[in-house]
């Protein structure tokens, strides 16, 4: 019973190490693993860790909101850029197949073309450098936090009451004006994104759509003569 | 706190369910692997060319209205845990929030760039 009580009391320590192992290892694999998709699935792991992390620190709505926008939309968007990517490029990329230990057969073109002259110094050394710098900036962040001294301050996240009806009684009361602007600067997003999209890929999709433009300048053209 | 207890408990069994099932099946299943049990199956047909293939990028735009539309959401989720609070102003606010955006899913539909081509 005693055993069974430790084992309670311990488990959101167990619960965050095992979260901070999953993003670890997985944000890690981001970067190693060849395949894009591979990578992006890592990552979408890496952010579920993310959320319950967040939930294990009380705060359950930033938990939810992490799943919904980072698992559900940024995942997504991440696997349509791969998809309308020309991946073609990115896999034959000798760099990309030198880090394969293994090159199967789609990249056997380009694999023994970098392998003869040495591709693992270029390897090890960009590897050195990125540990470097990574090494460098985790050191920076952590120096930061410890000159910053950040204080203990009562968050209601902490009390681990639920932290989202809270949030909506503020939301839908106190910052309504923000509230109802945030729907305005996602219309705002939303039509910038259309007409940036319909601009770029207006190549062969706005050829035929093409003739009331000509038109209209054609009128205009009629009212300058 | 308390809660998220049940949530362990069925990550636990439904992770465990799938590494179960998957040993179990190992340890049942005759192993008599041969080249066309391990050939890509594709409704039946012989795959051919690559499986990544380079899609337009308006498709791209599919996701962008998604991504809008999924941070509307998120907006939603506290709305309607403190719905019976709020009462009628509380409806009014989130029916002329969704009005806003309905006026981009218009002006997207209007652009017909939610059209599969």
């Amino acid at each position: 019973m005693s055993f069974l009580d430790a084992f309670v009391r311990a488990l959101p320590t167990l619960g965050l190490f095992t979260l901070a192992a999953i993003i670890l290892v997985s944000g890690f694999m981001v970067s190693q693993v060849r395949r894009i998709t591979h990578a992006a699935f890592f990552m979408v792991l890496a952010f579920t860790g993310v959320a319950g992390v967040f939930i294990l620190l009380g705060a359950d709505f930033l938990g939810a909101a992490q799943v919904l926008i980072y698992v559900g939309a940024i995942a997504v968007m991440f696997l349509f850029a791969i998809m309308v990517s020309d991946l073609k490029e990115l896999s034959d990329n000798p760099r990309g197949t030198a880090a394969a230990t293994t090159a199967d057969g789609s990249s056997g073109a380009a694999a023994p073309a970098a392998r003869p002259d040495g591709s693992p110094s270029p390897r090890g050394a960009w590897s050195v450098l990125s540990g470097l710098v990574a090494l460098g900036f985790a050191g920076f962040v952590l120096a930061a936090l410890a000159k910053a001294g950040l204080p203990a301050v009562e968050v209601p996240a902490a009390s681990g009451l639920p932290t989202t009806a809270p949030i909506g009684r503020a939301l839908f009361t106190t910052f309504l004006l923000p509230f109802e602007v945030a729907s305005i600067v996602l219309l705002a997003a939303l039509v910038g994104a259309i007409v940036i999209a319909a601009r770029e890929g207006g190549g062969e999709a706005e050829a035929k759509a093409g003739s009331p433009p000509t038109s209209a300048a054609g009128g205009g053209k009629g009212d300058a003569a | 706190m308390g809660n998220y207890f049940d949530v362990l408990l069925f990550l636990t069994v439904g992770v465990g369910f799938v590494f179960l099932g998957l040993w179990v099946a190992k340890l049942l299943r005759p192993n008599l692997p041969n080249t066309g049990k391990q050939s890509i199956f594709e409704c039946g047909e012989r795959p051919y060319g690559d499986s990544r293939l380079k899609f337009r990028v308006r498709y791209y735009i599919f996701a962008l209205v998604f991504v809008i539309f999924d941070v509307e959401v998120i907006f939603l989720y506290p709305w309607a845990v403190v719905f019976r609070e709020l009462g009628l102003p509380g409806l009014v606010e989130m029916v002329v929030f969704l009005g806003i955006l309905v006026v981009g899913l218009v002006y997207a539909w209007k652009k017909k760039v939610l059209q599969w081509v």
